[in-house]
C-alpha cells in the first residue's frame, strides 16, 4: 500500500494538470547519476540569486538521462521509482554515509527499502562492510549501485 | 476555457431568504414590508424544497454570498489572489491565467467571481484545466462557501474529486515548517535569504521525504542586466512548485552551502487542509515575479495567512516583502512556531570541523583533498581511528566543495573520491566506539528572525572641514558591515537606496548628500580550502569636493565604483581586507563632466566579543585619471558601540585629502533598526 501511495504522489506531482513541478525540471529519475555530479559554480550565481526565487536556467541541472515514467528501472517494484529518484538525488550523501556505516540519508533509503527501524543500523553497516561492491570503480551509476545494494540486502537482511 | 452560467441575481435580492432561514441571517438585510415579505417567503420556500439543486437553489445561494458580502471578506479575495489591502481602483488578481477565474471579469471582479463560481458548482457539464469539475478545481473555494453560508447535502450535492483525494494520500501530510535558508558565502544578495514550506510526512526522524512548496519564478535563459531589470518589472511568470522537500535541500545545502533554518508551523488539520486545497487550487497558476514586492515569501506568506486566520488577522504585508521579515510575522502569532530547528551547511561543518582539528591533521586532509596523498597512505595509518575518520571525512568534504565551486576535472574527482570513501569504509564503527561522536554544529546565538530589524534609520552630529553638520540617513534595506551582526551572513553588505540628508546649521541649508541606489560588499575571507575573491560594487549619488577659487564646494556626482581583491581573518577577531577600485562620476560641477580612474581600499575590522562593539579602520584612495582629474585620499574610522538589538552608538572620523587641500571629517550617531 505505501509504495504505491509513494507511486501515486509522485505520478501526480509529475503529470498533473497545468504540472506542479516548474521550470527546473529535475523530476527525471536519473539512474544514469554517477557520484560527484553536482552542480559545478557559476559566476552568474552572484547574481542570480538576487531574491533566490528566480531559477536560473542555464545553471539548473538536469540529471535526467531517463525520466521516471520506467526506463531504467532496477526492477519492476513500483516503489522503485521513489527509491531511484531519491537515490539519485543523494547519490553523493549516500556514498559518505555508506562509507561511514551511518547517516541521515542512508536511514531514508532503508526506510523507502521498507527496511524495519530494528534492522536500519544492520543495513547500514552491510553498506559500509560492501562499500567496493557497491561502487566497485568510479564510473559506478545509481542504478547499478541499487542492483548491487538489492542483491546485498536479499543475501543478508 | 469554463462557460458559466451567469445568475440573474436582482429580482431574487429580497429578505425573505433570510426570513426563512434565520440561522443564516446575515448583516445588510434590506427593509422591505413584511406581508409581501412573508407572501413571498413562503412561495420561494416552497419551490426550495421542491427543486433540489435548481437554479433557484443557486439563486438563493448567490443572493446569500452577496447579502453576508463575502465578496468583500479578505478571505474570499485572497482565494482569487487579490491584495485585499489594494487600494487602486483598478484592483486586479496578481493571478493572470484564465483558468483561475470562472467569470470573463473574475480578475477585476471579486463579486463576479463568487456569483460565478457558485454558478460552476452546479454545472454538471463544467470542466476546468480539461480535468476536473469547478467544485474539485477550487476545492478551497468549495470548501470556503460551505462554511459560510452553511450549504447543506440537499442544496448542493458534493462531487468526489478523486484527483485531488489521490493526491492528499499520496502527500499524507501530517504537518507543515516554515524553513528559511540563509545567505551564501560572496553572494551579498543571498542574504536576503528565501522561504519555503515543507509539507510533513507521517514518518518523523525522515522530514526529507518530506514536500517542498515555494514560489519561484521562470526567468528562462536571462542573466545579468536584463535579469535584473525584468524581475524588478514583474516581466517573469511565477508559479508555485511542490518539490520532494530533498531535492530542494539539495540545492540550497548541498549546492549553495546556505544554512538552513526550520520553523515548525502548529497547524490544526482544518487549517492545514485549507492550505493543501488552495495549493491545489494554485496548480499551475501564474503570477508575475517582482523581486521586491510579489515575491517568493509574498505568496507563501499569502498560503499562510488563509490558512491561519491569526496570521490574516495582523494584515502585516509591508510594500516591500523581505522573506526574513515574514519570518518575523508568523513568530508573531503566539504559539503558531512551535519549534525551531538549525541545519548547518557541509561548509559550515566543514569549517567547524577543520576548526576543531590540530594544524597537522588539517593538513594531511588538505592534502588528500588535493591529491598530493594517499588516502590509504603512510601518513593517514599512522594517526588512531577517530582522527584518520575526521581527516577522511573533511578530506572528502573539502574535495566535494572544491568540485562544486568549479574548476576540477569531473573524472580525477571521482576517482579521488572513491579511494577517499573506501578508505573510511575500512573504518568500522566498533573501532569508533571509544570515543565521542562528532556534535551536531550548535545553532548560531543569534537566529535570522532575531537579527536587527531591515530598514534603518540614523542621526549624526558631527563637522567637516570646521563646519557643522548634522546627517540624517535613512536606508529600507537591508544591511551594512558596521551592523550589529547577530543574525546575518558574515562579512557583507548590501543596502538599498540608501539616503543621505545634510543639514549646514552655520549656513541653514540642507542637501542631499549621498543618494546609494545599491551598495553590495563581500568580504567573505580566504582560508586553505575556502578562496573566495573579495569584491564590492556600488551604483548612486555622491558628494564630490571640487576645487573653486581655491575653497572645495560639494558636487553632486552620479557614482559607479566596483572592487576586488583579497580578504583573510587571521584571528577569530580580527578581519584584514584590501580591494583594488575603479571608479567613475559623473556630474555638471566636474569641470569635464566625467572623471574616473583605479583606487585601492583596504583595512581592518576588530570585532569586539558577542558583537558588543565593532571597529574598522580604512584607507580609501582614488586617483581619477581621466576627464576631469584629481586624487581623493581618505583615512578613517569608525566605532559601533551596541546598545541593543535594534539601537547603536557610532563614532566615526576620518582625514581626507584631495585638490591639494586636507580637512578633517568626525560625528556620532545614534542609528535605528525598525
Amino acid at each position: 500500500m505505501r509504495a504505491i501511495r509513494i507511486v501515486v504522489a509522485v505520478t501526480i506531482l509529475a503529470m498533473a494538470p497545468a504540472g506542479i513541478a516548474l521550470a527546473d525540471n529535475d523530476i527525471g529519475c536519473g539512474v544514469g547519476t554517477m557520484i560527484m555530479e553536482g552542480q559545478v559554480g557559476p559566476p552568474a550565481k552572484v547574481l542570480g540569486s538576487l531574491t533566490n526565487g528566480v531559477t536560473f536556467q542555464s545553471i539548473s541541472i538536469t540529471f535526467g538521462l531517463l525520466n521516471c515514467s520506467g526506463q531504467g528501472k532496477v526492477t519492476a517494484d513500483a516503489s522503485d521509482i521513489r527509491v531511484q529518484h531519491f537515490a539519485s538525488q543523494n547519490l553523493d550523501r549516500l556514498s559518505v554515509e555508506m562509507a561511514k556505516g551511518e547517516g541521515e540519508h542512508l536511514n531514508v533509503l532503508a526506510s523507502l527499502l521498507d527496511v524495519a527501524p530494528a534492522q536500519r543500523a544492520e543495513f547500514a553497516q552491510l553498506t559500509q562492510e560492501n562499500f567496493e561492491q557497491l561502487f566497485p570503480h568510479d564510473q559506478v551509476t545509481v542504478g547499478e549501485m541499487l542492483s548491487s545494494l538489492d542483491g546485498l540486502m536479499t543475501q543478508n537482511l | 476555457m469554463f462557460v458559466g452560467r451567469p445568475a440573474a441575481i436582482r429580482r431574487n435580492r429580497v429578505a425573505p431568504i433570510h426570513f426563512c432561514r434565520p440561522s443564516l441571517a446575515q448583516s445588510g438585510t434590506p427593509v422591505f414590508a413584511y406581508r409581501r415579505l412573508f407572501a413571498f417567503a413562503c412561495v420561494t420556500l416552497a419551490l426550495a424544497f421542491a427543486a433540489p439543486a435548481s437554479s433557484d437553489t443557486l439563486a438563493s445561494l448567490q443572493a446569500r454570498a452577496l447579502e453576508a458580502q463575502l465578496d468583500r471578506d479578505p478571505v474570499w479575495q485572497r482565494l482569487l489572489s487579490y491584495d485585499p489591502n489594494d487600494v487602486r481602483w483598478f484592483k486586479r488578481s496578481s493571478a493572470t491565467s484564465s483558468n483561475f477565474f470562472l467569470s470573463p471579469r473574475g480578475d477585476r471582479d471579486p463579486k463576479a467571481e463568487l456569483v460565478a463560481t457558485l454558478a460552476s458548482f452546479f454545472d454538471p457539464d463544467a470542466v476546468v484545466k480539461d480535468v476536473e469539475h469547478p467544485q474539485c478545481a477550487f476545492i478551497a473555494r468549495r470548501e470556503y462557501l460551505i462554511d459560510r453560508l452553511g450549504i447543506t447535502q440537499g442544496e448542493m450535492p458534493r462531487r468526489t474529486c478523486e484527483h485531488y483525494e489521490a493526491w492528499r494520500r499520496g502527500l499524507a501530510a501530517t504537518g507543515a515548517t516554515l524553513i528559511y535558508p540563509e545567505g551564501f558565502m560572496n553572494n551579498p544578495a543571498s542574504m536576503f535569504g528565501h522561504t519555503l514550506l515543507r509539507i510533513d510526512v507521517e514518518a518523523s526522524g525522515e522530514e526529507l521525504l518530506g514536500y517542498a512548496v515555494d514560489f519561484t519564478g521562470d526567468a528562462g535563459e536571462d542573466g545579468g542586466l536584463v535579469f535584473i531589470a525584468k524581475g524588478i518589472l514583474g516581466l517573469y511568470p511565477g508559479r508555485f512548485g511542490l518539490h520532494p522537500y530533498y531535492q530542494q535541500l539539495r540545492k540550497y545545502a548541498e549546492w549553495e552551502n546556505r544554512d538552513i533554518w526550520e520553523y515548525r508551523l502548529d497547524l490544526g488539520e482544518a487549517e492545514l487542509d485549507f492550505l493543501l486545497m488552495h495549493l491545489w487550487e494554485l496548480r499551475g497558476i501564474d503570477h508575475p515575479y517582482y523581486f521586491f514586492t510579489e515575491n517568493c515569501s509574498y505568496h507563501l506568506f499569502r498560503l499562510l495567512e488563509l490558512a491561519k486566520p491569526e496570521l490574516l488577522a495582523r494584515n502585516a504585508m509591508p510594500l516591500t516583502v523581505i522573506p526574513v521579515d515574514t519570518v518575523r510575522e508568523t513568530l508573531a502569532v503566539e504559539a503558531l512556531v512551535d519549534d525551531i530547528r538549525y541545519r548547518a551547511s557541509p561548509a559550515t561543518k566543514l569549517r567547524r570541523d577543520l576548526k576543531e582539528m590540530n594544524s597537522d591533521a588539517r593538513e594531511i586532509a588538505a592534502l588528500i583533498a588535493r591529491g598530493e596523498t594517499a588516502p590509504d597512505g603512510e601518513a593517514v595509518a599512522a594517526l588512531d581511528a577517530p582522527s584518520r575518520a575526521r581527516v577522511l571525512d573533511s578530506a572528502y568534504e573539502m574535495l566535494r566543495y572544491s568540485f562544486v565551486q568549479g574548476g576540477l576535472d569531473p573524472s580525477e574527482t571521482r576517482v579521488l573520491t572513491r579511494r577517499i570513501l573506501i578508505a573510511r569504509s575500512k573504518i568500522k564503527q566498533s573501532s569508533l566506539s571509544g570515543s565521542p561522536k562528532p556534535a551536531p554544529v550548535a545553532m548560531p546565538r543569534v537566529r535570522p528572525d532575531q537579527g536587527h530589524e531591515s530598514t534603518t534609520a540614523r542621526i549624526t552630529g558631527g563637522y567637516r572641514d570646521d563646519e557643522a553638520i548634522v546627517d540624517f540617513r535613512f536606508r529600507p534595506a537591508f544591511h551594512g558591515l558596521m551592523d550589529s551582526e547577530g543574525g546575518y551572513p558574515r562579512n557583507m553588505e548590501i543596502r538599498f537606496f540608501d539616503f543621505n540628508l545634510r543639514y549646514f546649521p552655520e549656513r541653514k541649508s540642507v542637501r542631499l548628500e549621498e543618494v546609494t541606489l545599491i551598495n553590495a560588499v563581500s568580504l567573505s575571507p580566504r582560508s586553505e580550502i575556502f578562496k573566495p575573491v573579495a569584491w564590492s560594487l556600488l551604483v548612486g549619488l555622491a558628494t564630490r569636493r571640487v576645487s573653486e577659487d581655491g575653497d572645495l564646494k560639494d558636487a553632486a556626482v552620479a557614482r559607479g565604483d566596483m572592487g576586488g581583491g583579497y580578504a583573510y581573518q587571521p584571528l577569530q577577531w580580527l578581519h584584514v581586507y584590501g580591494l583594488a577600485t575603479a571608479t567613475i562620476d559623473a556630474g555638471p560641477g566636474l569641470s569635464k563632466d566625467v572623471s574616473l580612474g583605479p583606487g585601492a581600499r583596504g583595512g581592518f575590522y576588530l570585532r569586539g566579543p558577542d558583537d558588543r562593539f565593532k571597529s574598522h579602520f580604512y584607507a580609501d584612495f582614488k586617483a581619477y585619471v581621466a576627464g576631469d582629474r584629481s586624487l581623493l585620499l581618505r583615512a578613517g574610522t569608525e566605532q559601533r558601540l551596541t546598545l541593543s538589538r535594534n539601537t547603536a552608538l557610532i563614532l566615526d572620523g576620518s582625514y581626507n585629502r584631495t585638490e591639494g587641500q586636507a580637512y578633517l571629517q568626525g560625528g556620532l550617531s545614534l542609528q535605528l533598526h525598525f
